[in-house]
């Protein structure tokens, strides 16, 4: 289509080209100026469709001669569902508002943003993956806005009013149980209990918070806050029976329960296996963490190997580095290309030290030498270097082993962290699939069970928080139907606001540097490593968004056709294909026509009426408006 | 056969030459090398008047018209002007590739002439490999350009003349593939021959290999829409900023000469040449010269430059796998129906034409993503 539209171009170009020949000359002459101009004719056919451009000034910034004029009324119209943050949330939090609220110092506002689609705003404010910052429009441009470490600011600047709004169903006599308390089980329980269904769940260990208490180490979410947030889950009617496991889903039934909610997470560790896996020395990376967690004495001693690439395998190695391993390695099998860990977190470990082994697997763990230095202690692991290969299902490069390649190392403690699986117990009976995930309905989570749902890592496998949480809200939507109710728990928290004009652009400038601890505190301690952000660099941060969710009503898109070099890197700049150019005859002959008569407005105002063109019919003798005449096309 | 046994209107309907007219082989030489200086000269000057009061009209301007009647005299009074202008060569440059390179870009364009037929016959050397003669030269002029812009110690000439080659090498290609084609139609290399063939002219049994052909002559020939490599707004003036007076006026004149032989040889391959009706055979040869050459000026008054990266895009992606098609269908229509009326030929190579363009673009993308900003 698009080539056609280039053939189309370039014939009616040599048509209007074609007829200029036939045409008497035109030349325009003020009297004034002594000066001769002539209509400027050639040049490329720009369209900019309206409905598509959102007012980002992306075209006006990538213009190396500036000759793009964007004037904007400022009177904004939402356009939300366009905004690729939001789109990509996979619970749908409205970030392209919060971070506008946030440049507006309106922070309160900001938390009741997060909160309406998102009951853990601290938690994911702390260690969300953020999907959504690999999708900013604005890492088009640069770097993406730092739409998590926004969240948690505008955490630690609550001043409540999401409370207000915040309403609790009339009690509707239903009884939910929820198993397990992670945050897909804790977020479809607040939403059902302010649906005012009594929602119980129950833990089996003996806080609340599942992987988030159990999985993710003190310095990334430190546990206070953790609990903080359960608190807020707590109040709106959510009972959490701790140290109750649940072992038969009948029993549940039985003592009255209309639902229950299966979100047991992902807590079983995946062995390894190879020869030796059952040396004490050998402890996977889940169990570990959680024994960490629980307040346990761990002993790891100096030299730790990790295996792994995961975000398990860089908390496992990192908490280990925490206490007291003078040597921390990962070894992993591919590279770092194929790594499932998040980015931010590979360089934090690079960074406090742990050395990395690339394109290793383990091949055999063998007890240290029984006799000599060091007799009986540590063990032998035993690696073979891999090659990547084709690539397999899950797109990355499968890696190989090089035959004859082995080599050894010498640890105290070996962590297996290669992934983790659901641990269904069997007298649940519920279907299972590959990797002892539960089989559920993908629209609905219903499993086949009558009455039964399930969601979370018991069903997609191990994942992230925020897909947790989005589990969760479409659990909740579909035990409230299966309950008699409407399934809407959509909720709206923050004030109804107008949209307010845009003062400026966005701000130039790269993302800043979020503040951390020094390294020398992280190595001995548990405390936070990521320190919060002052008002000013938030603001700052927050400006920085090209607010691609907002249509602005633009009143003039002008390309001034006498500076512009027809390169077409607003074209290619544009993330929303709202421009348009094809190398064709320029369709702004009117808007020379205008900069010719600007001089007029140069002059004088007494001697206004003198300026004109040389020859009296000149202005009729002036090509029609084609540019104006699509313009008015595409409005319609 | 001298001039005084043949009038004119026997020349436009037998109209043969002998290879040694007017008589002796150093005769014919000269007077051929004196038709030849002549016509390119005074084509030249008349093409640059064309070209001015062509683009001026285009762009609704009135062009030239103070000096002499119409403004005629305006390429004489450019000329005097180049010639009294001081001649400067940059300090740093290299001097001696700073003289030579307007010789070496204006010698070859002046040799693609030898194998012009004006007429039957009439051509300073019927070549039996006319055709790869003028490729193998018309390409040697580039060397001129590059020596250009390496001989000015200037960083926008070097820009102009790298711009220049890649420009060259890319277009040469699909130049080639299209000359081939016409060349499997006629069964020879000579240009005569392959005018004396034409009983209806290629462009009807090429259409595609005509508008290969223009499309990469007029990116060799560094006209707009491709005149990358003296791109204003960008290099300046690419690899001639630091030429002046006569130098320059040499390049400028070698830039004229060849347009006016990519129009000869446009002719020559695909209007029939020489040949038509009513008009002697060296009227209709200027003729279509001279309309080729405004359908040139034309195409340059209404098309803006393309950017580098769209350029190379177009030859690479687009000419030079239609160019292989087009051949190969071309191959397989001589093998074939060698002797078949010509206007279901006409027809078929028509639908060939729409088809392949609409059908490559489908592949064809322009750009290459995202610029960072």
């Amino acid at each position: 289509m698009k080539f056609e539209r280039y053939g189309v171009g370039i014939a009616k170009g040599m048509a209007v080209t074609f007829q200029n020949i036939l045409r008497r000359p035109v030349t325009t002459q003020y009297p004034d100026e002594r000066l001769t101009v002539s209509r400027r004719i050639r040049g490329n056919e720009f369209t900019w469709f309206e409905k598509q451009c959102a007012g980002c000034f992306t075209c006006a910034r990538s213009c190396p001669i500036h000759c793009i004029e964007i004037v904007s009324s400022g009177n904004g119209t939402e356009r939300t569902a366009l905004a690729p943050c939001r789109q990509t949330c996979p619970a749908g939090v409205d970030a392209a508002r919060y971070v506008r609220l946030i440049a507006e110092g309106k922070f309160a506002d900001a938390l009741a943003v997060v909160r309406e689609r998102l009951p853990f705003p601290s938690v994911c404010g702390y260690i969300c993956a953020h999907p959504c910052e690999s999708k900013c429009t604005r890492g088009q441009i640069d770097e993406p806005i730092a739409i998590r470490v926004l969240k948690r600011f505008a955490w630690e600047h609550d001043a409540g009013i999401w409370r207000k709004q915040s309403k609790v169903a009339p009690p509707s006599g239903r009884r939910v149980a929820i198993v397990g308390s992670g945050p897909a089980g804790l977020c479809a329980g607040y939403y059902l209990a302010k649906l005012g269904h009594a929602v119980t769940a129950f833990e089996a260990l003996a806080e609340p918070g599942g992987m988030t208490r159990y999985g993710i180490p003190e310095y990334r979410l430190p546990k206070n806050i953790l609990r903080a947030e359960i608190k807020e889950i707590e109040n709106v009617g959510v009972e959490i029976r701790t140290n109750t496991r649940v072992d038969s889903l009948d029993a549940l039934f039985a003592q009255g329960y209309d639902a229950i909610f299966l979100a047991v997470g992902a807590q079983q560790g995946i062995g390894i296996g190879v020869e030796g896996e059952d040396n004490p020395r050998v402890m996977g990376g889940v169990s570990f963490l959680r024994r960490v967690s629980m307040g346990e004495k761990v002993e790891v001693g100096d030299r730790v190997a990790v295996i792994g690439g995961g975000n398990t395998a860089m908390d496992s190695a990192r908490t280990a580095r925490r206490l007291g391993a003078k040597e921390v390695t990962i070894v992993y099998r591919r590279t770092r290309a194929e790594m499932p860990a998040s980015h931010e977190e590979i360089e934090e470990a690079l960074v406090e030290g742990i050395k990395i082994y690339f394109l290793a697997a383990p091949s055999r763990i063998l007890p240290s030498p029984l006799t000599g230095e060091g007799k009986g202690e540590g063990v032998k692991l035993e690696c073979i270097r891999m090659k990547l290969g084709a690539p397999d299902a899950s797109g990355r490069r499968r890696p190989e082993p090089i035959k004859g390649s082995e080599f050894t190392m010498d640890f105290d403690t070996i962590i297996a962290a290669i992934g983790q699986r659901p641990e269904i117990p069997v007298s649940f009976g519920m279907k299972v699939g590959r990797g002892n995930i539960i089989q559920t309905d993908p629209d609905t989570l219903a499993t086949d069970k009558k009455g039964i749902f399930a969601g979370g890592d018991a069903v997609s496998g191990p994942a992230t928080v925020i897909e947790a949480v989005a589990a969760g809200r479409k659990a909740a939507t579909s035990i409230d139907k299966y309950l008699g109710g409407s399934g809407i728990i959509d909720e709206v928290l923050a004030p109804v606001e107008k949209i307010p004009p845009r003062v400026a652009g966005p701000r130039e400038g790269w993302r800043p540097e979020i503040p951390t601890i020094p390294y020398d505190e992280r190595i001995n301690s548990f405390k936070g490593v990521e320190l919060s952000i002052d008002e000013e660099l938030a603001i700052e941060e927050a400006k920085r968004c090209v607010r691609c969710d907002l249509a602005y009503g633009i009143e003039k898109f002008q390309i001034d056709t006498g500076l512009c070099m027809n390169c077409g890197l607003c074209v290619e700049a544009c993330p929303f294909n709202a421009l348009f150019f094809s190398y064709s005859y320029e369709c702004a002959k009117y808007r020379r026509r205008e900069l010719v008569l600007d001089k007029e407005k140069l002059l004088p105002s007494d001697r206004k009426q003198i300026s004109g063109y040389a020859r009296p019919d000149a202005a009729a003798l002036l090509p029609k408006q084609t540019l104006l005449v699509e313009r008015d096309k595409l409005k319609k | 056969m001298s001039l005084l046994d043949t009038s004119p209107i026997n020349w436009a309907t037998t109209g043969t030459l002998s290879p040694d007219w007017p008589g002796g082989y150093w005769l014919h030489w000269v007077v051929f090398t004196i038709i030849i200086l002549v016509f390119v000269l005074a084509m030249v000057m008349g093409f640059i008047y064309i070209e001015r009061r062509f683009v001026a009209r285009i762009q609704s301007r009135l062009g030239p018209n103070r000096a002499g009647l119409f403004g005629l005299l305006q390429p004489v009074f450019d000329a005097i002007k180049v010639l009294v202008k001081e001649d400067i060569v940059p300090a740093g440059g290299d001097k001696l590739v700073h003289w030579w390179a307007p010789v070496v870009a204006f010698v070859p364009a002046l040799m693609i002439f030898v194998v012009i037929p004006f007429q039957d016959g009439a051509l300073l050397a019927d070549l039996n490999i006319g055709i790869l003669y003028v490729v193998a030269v018309g390409s040697v002029g580039m060397v001129g350009v590059f020596m250009a812009g390496w001989g000015s110690n200037n960083k926008y000439s070097v820009i102009g003349a790298m711009r220049a080659v890649a420009q060259i090498i890319t277009y040469e290609i699909p130049l080639g593939l299209a000359i081939i084609s016409v060349v499997l139609l006629s069964g020879s290399l000579s240009l005569n021959e392959i005018v004396n063939s034409q009983n209806i002219p290629f462009i009807l049994l090429q259409p595609l290999g005509f508008l290969i052909y223009f499309v990469s002559a007029c990116a060799e020939l560094n006209r707009t829409p491709f005149d990358l490599l003296e791109a204003d707004s960008e290099i300046v003036a690419g690899y001639h900023i630091e030429y002046s007076g006569m130098k320059f006026a040499i390049f400028y004149l070698a830039e004229y000469i060849e347009a006016l032989a990519v129009s000869a040889i446009i002719t020559a391959l695909f209007l029939s040449g020489w040949r038509g009706p009513l008009l002697p055979p060296w009227l209709w040869f200027l003729i279509k010269v001279v309309v080729v050459f405004m359908f040139i000026v034309w195409v340059r008054g209404t098309i803006p430059r393309l950017r580098v990266d769209h350029a190379m895009a177009l030859s690479w992606k687009f000419l030079l796998p239609v160019a292989l098609l087009n051949l190969f269908i071309t191959s397989i229509e001589v093998i074939l129906w060698p002797l078949v009326l010509p206007w279901p030929i006409i027809l078929l190579n028509l639908a060939i034409m729409v088809v392949l363009i609409l059908l490559w673009s489908r592949f064809f993308k322009l750009g290459g993503g995202r610029v960072e900003v």
